[in-house]
């Protein structure tokens, strides 16, 4: 969780990221409480894997809640993040931006946490 | 007869050194990178920088530090060159350049903060050891710094370059996370199901929190 954070600009560009088999209920980034955030994923790529996860079990690619002033630029969203799985996750969010979002293998695009 | 004074020669090698391992760095730290002026050695000021990397090994370079900041604050800090260990908690308030060897290993439960510019190659692990290397006000960090492109679990190192006001630079690679540290975020439900079994909402069957490969502890 990068939380309660200002000003912070990710660059991640060829950065490809994935996760161990069968922990559910996770997210790989959490943003949480943060302003002024900026992503860039270009080239990049989050690998979904359901592997040892349960059909119910949900897991996610990024997750905001509670963000101001946030960009999202070129999220690939890759490999299996089938049933409820989710390419983004999170709620509570104010003059955000995502754009140039490629998940061809979702269940869910962006998942509302209420 | 003219001749040059022997520091001139050194620090003129120290900053062939370091300008030439900065071949691979990354453009965004142009600015505050190597070749903006001549940082002298860490090791003129006593430093030993005999740790052969290993948490715990070699001298206590801990003091040996603090007059190393002192002596170059107005100089713009100072170069680290081989491996060092810092077996006490302290801060550092001047500038840090990395050489292509160079590294600070600071011993378990021991806290290294370090207020100014940190400059080194993305993919180089420059901070090791059990312990811990705040960057405070660095306005360019790289997680590879913290062993992300090397660690079984990189997500140790994403943790640690986090902090405000900066770039957070993630080399390209491959990155998988082993592990998750759970912390529940207001109450609120991450696709609410009657079916969720996330053992942390026992107590509030309503809820189920969304977990983080890169919580911070505690």
């Amino acid at each position: 969780m990068l939380q309660n954070l200002r000003n912070l600009t990710i660059e991640a560009r060829g950065a490809t990221f994935s996760v161990a088999n069968g922990i559910a209920f996770s997210s790989i980034f959490h943003f949480d409480r943060d302003g002024n955030l900026t992503f860039q994923g270009s080239g990049g790529a989050f690998v979904g894997n359901r592997s040892g996860l349960q059909p119910s079990q949900e897991s996610g690619a990024i997750t905001i809640t509670s963000d101001v002033n946030f960009t999202f630029h070129d999220v690939t969203c890759s490999g299996n993040w089938g049933g409820i799985s989710a390419c983004f996750v999170g709620d509570w969010l104010v003059n955000g931006q995502i754009d140039r979002v490629t998940a061809p293998s979702v269940g869910i695009c962006f998942a509302s946490l209420l | 007869m003219f001749s040059i004074p022997k520091a001139l020669i050194f620090d003129a090698f120290l900053f062939w050194a370091v300008a030439g391992s900065a071949q691979a760095w990354n453009s965004n730290r142009d600015a505050s990178g190597p070749n903006q002026m001549v940082r002298p050695s860490v090791q003129r000021y006593g430093v030993k920088c005999d740790s052969n990397g290993t948490p715990g090994n070699g001298t206590d370079d801990s003091a040996a530090f603090l007059t190393a900041a002192a002596a170059t604050a107005n100089r713009e800090g100072f170069a680290v060159l081989a491996t060092c260990r810092i077996a006490q908690t302290l801060t550092i308030n001047v500038p840090i350049t990395f050489g292509s060897t160079g590294a600070l290993v600071v011993d378990t439960d021991k806290t290294v903060t370090i207020n100014g510019v940190i400059t080194a190659s993305n993919t180089q692990q420059v901070f090791r050891g059990g312990g811990t290397i705040v960057a405070a006000t660095a306005p360019f960090v790289s997680v590879g710094w913290w062993g992300a492109l090397t660690a079984a679990d990189p997500a140790v190192a994403f943790r640690a370059a986090a902090g405000s006001n900066r770039t957070y630079f993630i080399p390209p690679g491959s990155y998988t996370f082993q592990t998750v540290q759970a912390r529940a975020i207001g109450g609120g439900t991450i696709i609410t199901s009657n079916l969720l079994t996330d053992p942390s909402c026992a107590e509030n069957s309503c809820t189920s929190v969304p977990y983080s490969y890169l919580d911070a502890p505690g």
